[in-house]
Parts: structure tokens; sequence; C-alpha cells
């Protein structure tokens, strides 16, 4: 369960989605991405505390890259790091290199391994940072320029891949024939959507209920 | 135990010719959890445990059907009906109990921004049926912070219904029709009907959301209500008929979508419409409907279309101020005999 347009809204409903499957009795274990400003949200806590009590098979991943929109985690945020905040709900809280998915992998196999066990959810902290301000285009002056820099020297990318090469995991062949096949996928995807028309108006009467004579034509104008 | 009382009378006896609001609706619930393993029950105290609800209504419920099912949670509204959209997601009809209609406002993000929105959001690929129940009403000297009607806050968000039952029988059909409806649907019990009797629920009688029920037909003006005040409205058409006025009175049963056709009809034929509601005036439900009644049927109007709800004010707790508060069967005579003589003026 991604974030919607309203922060902090993704652990609220992943909560359904491991009740549900608590119901079926199925392996399937949701989880719930969000941000370390999100955390400071009454949702998060709510959420937290019900999956904690209820036992459900979710994974809560914060990503915490050190900004809640253009305020950073130490004006924003009391708790020395998200993770200490599983305390208060009795579950595991780890924080991890968030840039190392080898260490992410591990962290998360533990974690989606407790719920599928029946032993609830897990809190885990990832620490990245964002390259980029928080609305699209917007001049991100309120980022200290020294951390952006060095943050960006550690691009987990180009680390990655460095790291794969020197392990002989992959070659250079593989590696590019993999960002080639990955970025021709999302020019055709752009292409695509380009190119589609544009939706027809009656498209407003689409959706907002599964029964479209529900809603009059006036109300529409 | 009472819990096994209701389930053995739900399940073993014929259902008797009357039955009370709390009584339909306990028996809605086990009516629809048996039929469907999918429907599920969450919210503060719900559970046997816990009493089976603040007011009783889930007696029984967890013990016939599984703590699994129903559920009782933390005091977490956000936390509540967020787990009821994520279950529906996945397939279940979970009916959510927020208790008191004020605590509503407490998971606004959650019923607003995110039950209501992501059939529309999600281009139709998924929709998020369920039924958030919620009890209010002024009478019960409860304050400012328990009995507010919230219903036109509601009915102005698209994608929400809105449904408010003032009979046992509507109780039933209509929560019946909110859990197998595709759409979130809000579902308003008022307090003080909780106990009031009627005819006892024909499980196989299906009442459809957004059809009205016209309670007494008349000729002379048309009264609008729902709720409890629908009731309070056939208590004054009674009045008023003993003075010679001829009242039909329409209960909405829904609010979102409300029945025009029955309304339009109705005040086509009297020529006078009286609207009631218990939410405060300004910007309520009646005011959707008086200017749809005014659009609709202008140069056919006898009087000016009439409104009564609260006054703008919290739900005061003193008695004589909470009496005062809220229309009842004297102020709906009153305002229909001045409706009325407003005609005779003109003639």
């Amino acid at each position: 369960m991604v974030t919607t347009g309203i922060v902090g809204s993704s652990m609220p409903i992943a909560n359904g989605l491991a009740w549900a499957a608590q119901l079926d009795g199925s392996k399937r274990v949701a989880v719930a991405y969000f941000g370390d400003g999100a955390s400071n949200i009454g949702a998060f806590h709510e959420a937290l505390n019900l999956a904690a009590v209820w036992k459900l098979p979710v994974v809560f991943v914060c990503q915490n890259n050190r900004y809640g929109e253009h305020t950073t985690y130490a004006k924003a945020t009391a708790a020395k790091c998200i993770a200490d905040r599983a305390v208060a709900y009795n579950i595991p809280g780890v924080q991890v290199d968030g840039n190392d998915p080898a260490a992410m992998y591990a962290v998360a196999a533990e974690a989606v391994a407790r719920a599928r066990d029946g032993e609830g959810p897990t809190l885990i902290e990832a620490m990245t940072f964002r390259f980029h301000g928080h609305v699209m285009g917007d001049a991100d002056a309120y980022m200290d320029k020294a951390e952006k820099q060095a943050a960006i020297a550690a691009d987990p990318y180009p680390r990655f891949r460095a790291d794969l090469i020197a392990r002989g995991i992959a070659d250079e062949a593989v590696l590019a024939k993999i960002e080639q096949d990955v970025e021709g996928a999302i020019d055709d995807a752009v292409d695509f959507a380009l190119a589609a028309p544009l939706p027809d108006v009656a498209e407003l009467r689409r959706d907002v209920f599964a029964d479209p004579s529900i809603v009059p034509q006036e109300s529409y104008a | 135990m009472n819990a096994t009382a209701t389930q053995d009378q739900a399940s073993t006896s014929p259902a008797p010719a009357r039955t009370s609001v709390l009584k339909a609706l306990n028996l809605a619930f086990v009516d629809a959890m048996a039929a469907n393993p999918k429907v599920l029950l969450l919210g503060e105290d719900v559970a046997d445990p816990e009493d089976g609800g603040v007011m009783g209504i889930s007696k029984g419920l967890s013990t016939r059907f599984g703590d699994h099912r129903v559920r009782s949670t933390p005091i977490s509204e956000q936390a509540i009906i967020g787990a009821a959209i994520g279950a529906s997601l996945a397939g279940y009809r979970p009916v959510a109990e927020i208790m008191l209609m004020n605590f509503s406002t407490v998971a606004m993000d959650m019923i607003v921004n995110h039950a209501a929105k992501l059939r529309f959001m999600s281009g139709g690929q998924t929709g998020v049926p369920i039924t958030i129940r919620m009890m209010t009403g002024a009478g019960i000297a409860s304050g400012g912070q328990h009995g507010d009607y919230f219903e036109s806050w509601f009915s102005h968000v698209a994608g929400l219904k809105v449904v408010a039952p003032s009979t046992p029988a509507d109780a039933y059909g209509l929560l019946r029709a909110c859990i197998d409806d595709p759409d979130p649907c809000i579902f308003i019990e008022n307090i003080l009907l909780y106990g009031s009797s009627g005819p006892a629920p024909d499980p196989e009688a299906k009442i459809e959301i957004g059809k009205a029920a016209i309670r007494r037909e008349g000729s002379d003006l048309t009264i609008v209500s729902y709720s409890r005040l629908a009731v309070e409205a056939v208590t004054a058409a009674a009045k008023l008929e003993r003075e010679g006025l001829s009242a039909e009175v329409i209960d909405l049963r829904t609010i979102q979508p409300w029945d025009k056709e029955a309304v339009l009809a109705s005040v086509a034929k009297t020529g006078r419409l009286l609207i009631v509601h218990e939410a405060v005036k300004p910007f309520g439900a009646g005011a959707e409907i008086a200017a749809t009644v005014a659009h609709e049927l202008f140069g056919r109007l006898k009087a000016p279309v009439h409104r009564l709800g609260s006054a703008f004010c919290p739900v005061p707790f003193s008695r004589p101020l909470e009496t005062a508060f809220v229309p009842d069967s004297a102020r709906i005579v009153d305002a229909a005999k001045a409706l009325c003589m407003k005609v005779s003026h003109e003639h």
C-alpha cells in the first residue's frame, strides 16, 4: 500500500488488507510505505497500535529522507529515530541503510517472515535522502547544500551497480541491457500516454458510484 | 445470556409481529453475516466480551460468527475506517461502527478522501463496499459533542450514500441494502428510536437505497423528513387532520441519493412543502431539497417552501435549551398551519 494524496493514509488501509489476509488464512503480507513526515500524523499511531493488538501481517516501511515537505527531521520530529517509535507499540523497530539493497532485503525478509508466522507487524526505518524538492520544480532552498551534495555523491544506484560488477554477479553488458530495457519501457509508457486521447467530459459521470444513473444529469452541470 | 437468546430467536422462532429498531438491527446483522461469510463488523466494544456494542446492537454476533469477523477495536476511528476500507479492497463487506456521529469527524480523511473517492480515482478498478454505522440525536442531554446530525456533510461528498431509517423494518432493510451495496454507505441511527416499536421486518422485502416511503397521504401540504423527525411529522399530521388540514408525510429514508421523484410528485399535488430535519437549518439537506423543488415546480407552488431545522448552535445540554433546540410535532403543526394560511391570505 503506497501513500495516497494524503500523507499518512497508507498505514490504516494496509491494516485492512492485512486483516483480509489473516481472515483468508493466506500467507499474504501487506506492506505500507510512507515517509518520516507521515510518522507524525495521528493515523500512524492508531494504525501501528491496531496492527500490534491484532497481530496483523503487515510491514510498515518508513522511508526517512530527512525532510517532511520543506521542514527538516530535527524541527518536526521529537523521536531520536522513527524506529524507536515501535517501542510504544511493543513491536520490532529496525533502522537500516535504505540505500543498501542487500541490507534492505535482509531486514525486509525477516519482517515478512514474522508477519507470515503470525507474529505481527514490524516497523522498518529505511534511511535515505531525496535529490529533489518536495514539489516538482521547487528550488529546495531549504535543503542544506553540502548535505544534498554528499547524498548525491553517495547515490545508491551507481554504488550498487559497481558492487554487482566487483562481486562478479553481473557484467557491464548485462547491466547495460537491463538499463536499456527499463528506459525503453518507460519511453514506451510515456509515448503511449502522450498519444492517448484526452478523456471525454462524460467521464465526470463515471465511477462516482458503481451505478452512474444514481446521480442526476444536472448535478454535473 | 442475552447473546444466546438473540441467536436462538433469530434462527429458530418465527419473527415476531412487532419489534424494535435495536432488535431489527441485530437481526439484520445475524441474517447478513449468515448469508455472506465476507460480512464483517468492527468498532469500539462491538464484540460480546465488551457487551456487544455500547447499546447492545451487536450482542451475540461475535459468539456466533467468531471474534475474527466481529472485532472490538481500540478507540481509533481512523484505524477503524482504514481497516474497513482495506478489507473491502480485498473482497470483504465490512461494517464499521463509529459509535457516535460526532466521532466520525476524527475519521474524515479516511471517509472523505479514501472511501468516497477510490472508485473514481482508480478509474473504476476498485470500489469500497463498506457501511459506516453511527448513532446520534438530541434529547438525552448528552451535550454538544454527542448529538449532531452531519448528514449534509456526507451528502456533499461525491461517492458516499447516506441513509437514516426511522422504523424497525427500514432499519433492517436499509442495513441489509447498505451491506450489499457496492459503494460506501453512511448509516445513521437515532438514539431515541432504538427502543421504538414497529412492524417486524420481512427479510424477503428488499428496501432500495434512494427510495422514500409515503407514511401518510394528504392533499393540503407535503411534509418531508427523515430519521426521528419523520416520526414527529407523522404525529403532527394526525394533529393537523383534527384541525382540518391534510398533510402528506414523506420519510426520505435516504438522504443521498434522495428520492426527488417522490417529493416532486407529492408537491406537484399539494403545492406546499415543509421540510423538517434535526440537523441545524442553515446549509442543511433541506436547502438542497427546497432549491430543487423551487426550480422544478416554480409557478406551481401555492406558498414558499418552508424549512424547519434545529437552532444554529451546538446541541445544548440543559433540558429546556435542548427541548427548544430541536423541532417537535407541535412546531411542525404550527409551521404547517402557517404555510397553509399563506394561501388563504392570497385567495
